[in-house]
């Protein structure tokens, strides 16, 4: 389970300090690296700087236990635990667990006990076992399992801790003492081991927090889901023809594809704007020329959309003596390789957002033709993306639905996207 | 097991609506959050172990100085209610000494915004070097805070000093922390300064002096008393906060320790008296009530004379024998003075603004001592409600 447990106290010196923690890790590197020494103080210490409990699993998993971790974000996040579990919660009982949430941090179970020890000013000390998490549904789910064995726990400290008081306070009572004296004079904090009188308290713990950790693991277990896999596990048909195709992000290096701004360059800004808008919202683009290649030509458009459709049929080449329909364009070179075209449609006042957003970054002098390539391909995987989404609202609740005219909102498309995107619905995403 | 959901804003820090449970209270089980009631605040902050929640412990909860020797290290906040009387309302927070409340996951705003006063305790048993530092520090955030601060310093523990090192270390003291607020640039922050111990009654006095700042009427509290003891022939008197044995109000004449620790030990043995005496039913639990008074003459030509106020307040005065001749006189003004004060409540809730101008206006005026012609009786003195 990917937790660390803690044990932590309130010193009468320090204040609320973590001073042992379990956690599993599957590199050797935690087992060997040797704890800062935080103070100097009995009873903010465990097993000191260079001493490392470690359990191993068949599977390579390795349930460690050490005075405090290397890593300065958990170490920050388990003394925020200390403080927060021993001097600000409350729990109606006076001991007790308590779970908390810090999406920041992250989300922690605590149990707050007290051990008896005749050397303290109250004659018992605080502590607090403390579990913290990432993953707060998991914590939730799993905090009746854990806070009933680290009651266990506490009572077991507790009992072993009695009895030594009682054998301390039988030598020297500390009231007749404190009484007589009148004084009450600090020492030092005393070491867990020293309060329960069992030099191999933090070998039970290792055992007791590692059986935690295992527990844990072993009622629920964790999977970390790419929104990928996520996706093809819920919808394996959504997966197809979208962003998680594989090779979709990559952007097409041939020499036979040309680079957008030279195909602009040759064909003309004028002419290229019509070619453009003619690509992004699917009309049929025949090409006739003497002295470029229509093939670079072809393959240059069509960097213009999310997926490379294999001879893509609404853009070809003419073919000798055909007749075309006024609807097609009709892309003509002409001599001194000039371009002209011949389309029966126009550009509309206010071209789909996508293509002002290609003509910006087009435009854009800072971009390099890579760079460029890499960006427009970004922009077509995000209208690819808003495509699926109305489709698959479409498909659910009809076009006509209010549910799709919101999605239609929130995603910003207007009146003048919508021929590009009824386009890419039925082209890309079915 | 208790869950709490808190935005992460308030990222491990007091949420704002922070509160202990009624088993950390030791109020009369008044739950309300702070930010709704306008009770005013003193802070108890200072180093560990130096004698903070012995202090709290023994002036409000009649504590034994020697169990405070058995008292554990504080690990929370603890928030006391004390609203034993109209007048001596506030709530005192206790804080650990280990835990740094200016660390930036605390929330300062919450903890010194509504504060009335900050009490210091400095322990002069120990080098205190440390403290002053944590002092200056504690001063400067807090005042940046709430710049409305009362700061008393608690210099504490002088039961263990002879007199000589008690001067001296307050006058270093003094010294040095004004010259380090000086250095930080806030020497028109006044502290003030007072030598206490648990042991003897300097701790009361002390909290006395503190409390009395919070109280607004303490004006007319004292004009009240001035009139009643010009009138009276009464030498000395301070009207107390029973449960406490802190007093509230005294007249304008100076207050010697001795006198006040009279005063004390009276309250003391009229308590327990009733408590022993005064029982009618198993169920009462305040034998001190509004039919209490006591009369005690010592053997120095001196009288002490305690008549209750209310539930909660007493009068105790001290005279001369020979002005105590005619006491219904005494008792009479006594009347007067009770019938003010009342008067004085009653007016703060109708309208807390208006109170020390007006409250004074509806004073029946006291009959001078010896002027008028004493024809009550001495049995009198029983006779507490008015007609
Ligand atoms: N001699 C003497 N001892 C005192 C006095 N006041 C408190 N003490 C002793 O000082 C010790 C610490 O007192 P506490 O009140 O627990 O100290 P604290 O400031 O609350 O400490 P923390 O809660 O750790 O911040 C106890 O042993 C008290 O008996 C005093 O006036 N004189
Ligand atoms: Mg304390």
């Amino acid at each position: 389970m990917n937790a660390i447990v803690g044990l932590c106290h309130f010193c009468e010196a320090h204040g609320p300090r973590p001073l042992f923690c379990t956690f599993t890790t599957d590199s050797d590197k935690n087992t060997t690296e040797s704890s800062r020494a935080s103070v100097q103080c009995s009873g903010c210490t465990s097993l000191g700087p260079e001493t490392v409990f470690v359990s191993r699993e068949d599977d390579g998993t390795i349930y460690c236990s050490r005075e405090s971790v290397p890593n300065a974000d958990v170490t920050s996040f388990l003394r925020q635990a200390a403080i927060r579990s021993i001097t600000c919660e409350v729990n109606w009982n006076k001991e007790g667990g308590v779970v908390y949430f810090n999406d920041a941090h992250g989300h922690v179970l605590s149990l707050t006990f007290q051990l008896k020890d005749t050397w303290a000013r109250g004659l018992k000390r605080w502590f607090s076992i403390v579990v913290l998490m990432k993953d707060k549904m998991l914590l939730l789910n799993i905090t009746p399992l854990l806070s009933e064995h680290m009651q266990k726990i506490a009572k077991e400290l507790q009992e072993l801790a009695e009895v030594v008081f009682d054998a301390e306070q039988k030598v020297c009572s500390q009231r007749a003492l404190r009484l007589k004296t009148g004084r009450n004079d600090f020492v030092q904090s005393r070491s867990l081991m020293h309060l329960t009188g069992d030099d191999n308290v933090f070998k039970r713990l290792h055992s007791h927090f590692t059986w935690m950790l295992k527990a844990g693991a072993h009622t629920y277990s964790e999977t970390l889901y790419t929104s990928q896999d996520l996706l093809k596990k819920l919808q394996p048909h959504a997966v197809k023809k979208s962003i998680f195709e594989p090779g979709t992000c990559s952007v097409s290096s041939d020499k036979s594809c040309i680079a957008l701004r030279l195909l602009e360059k040759t064909v003309s800004k004028a002419v290229f704007r019509i070619l453009m808008y003619c690509t992004l919202t699917g009309v049929y683009i025949v090409i006739k020329s003497s002295n470029v290649d229509a093939a670079t030509i072809i393959n240059g458009l069509a960097r213009l959309l999310p997926i490379n459709l294999p001879n893509n049929p609404r853009i070809r080449q003419y073919r000798v003596d055909e007749q075309l329909p006024p609807t097609v364009c009709l892309l003509e070179e002409t001599e001194n390789n000039n371009f002209s075209y011949k389309w029966s449609g126009a550009l509309p006042a206010k071209c789909p957002t996508l293509m002002t957003r290609i003509e910006n970054s087009m435009n854009n002098e800072k971009f390099n033709d890579d760079v460029l390539h890499q960006h427009l391909k970004s922009l077509q995987l995000e209208w690819l993306g808003i495509a699926k989404a109305v489709k698959a609202a479409i498909d659910s609740s009809g076009s006509k639905s209010d549910a799709v005219a919101k999605l239609k909102q929130v995603f910003g498309i207007g009146q003048h996207d919508e021929s590009l995107v009824s386009y890419w619905m039925t082209v890309f995403c079915s | 097991m208790s869950y709490q959901d808190d935005p992460s804003c308030y990222v491990g820090s007091f949420p704002k609506d922070f509160s202990y449970g009624p088993f950390e209270q030791n109020g009369d089980g008044d739950n309300t959050s702070l930010q709704e009631d306008h009770k005013p605040r003193i802070l108890l902050m200072g180093l560990r172990r130096s004698g903070k929640s012995s202090i709290q412990k023994v002036v409000f909860h009649k504590m034994s100085p020697n169990e405070t020797l058995f008292l554990e290290s504080t690990n929370k906040i603890v928030k006391d209610d004390i609203n034993n009387s109209s007048f001596v309302q506030f709530q005192i927070w206790d804080f650990p000494g280990q835990i740094d409340f200016f660390d930036a996951t605390f929330d300062s705003d919450t903890i010194f915004g509504g504060c009335g006063a900050l009490v210091f305790v400095i322990d002069a048993q120990d080098d205190y070097q440390d403290a002053l530092d944590k002092l200056q520090l504690t001063v400067t955030k807090a005042y940046r805070v709430n710049s409305n601060i009362k700061f008393e310093v608690f210099i504490h523990k002088v039961d263990g000093l002879n007199d000589d090192y008690k001067m001296e270390s307050q006058r270093d003291i003094h010294h040095r922390a004004t010259e380090d607020l000086a250095e930080a640039g806030l020497e028109h922050v006044h502290l003030s300064f007072h030598l206490t111990s648990i042991y003897d009654h300097s701790i009361f006095e002390a909290f006395s002096k503190v409390v009395q700042k919070l109280i607004p009427q303490l004006p007319t509290l004292e004009n009240l008393l001035n009139i009643l003891i010009s009138n009276s022939g009464i030498e000395k008197a301070f009207l107390f906060d029973v449960v406490s044995k802190i007093y509230i109000a005294t007249d304008s004449s100076p207050v010697d320790m001795q006198s006040y620790e009279l005063c004390c030990d009276m309250i003391d043995v009229v308590i327990d008296i009733s408590c022993i005496y005064g029982m009618v039913d198993e169920t009462e639990v305040n034998t001190f009530n509004s039919q209490s008074s006591s009369l005690i003459k010592l053997n120095n030509g001196t009288v002490l004379y305690l008549r209750e106020v209310n539930k909660f307040l007493a009068l105790v005065c001290i005279l001369r024998e020979e002005n105590f001749q005619k006491q219904g006189v005494i008792d009479y003004n006594f009347l007067c003075f009770r019938d003010a004060i009342t008067q004085v409540f009653e007016l703060r809730n109708k309208c807390q603004n208006a109170i020390t101008s007006r409250g004074t206006s509806g004073t029946p005026e006291p009959i001078p001592n010896g002027a008028a012609d004493s024809t009550e009786s001495a049995s009198d003195r029983s006779q507490t409600h008015l007609p």
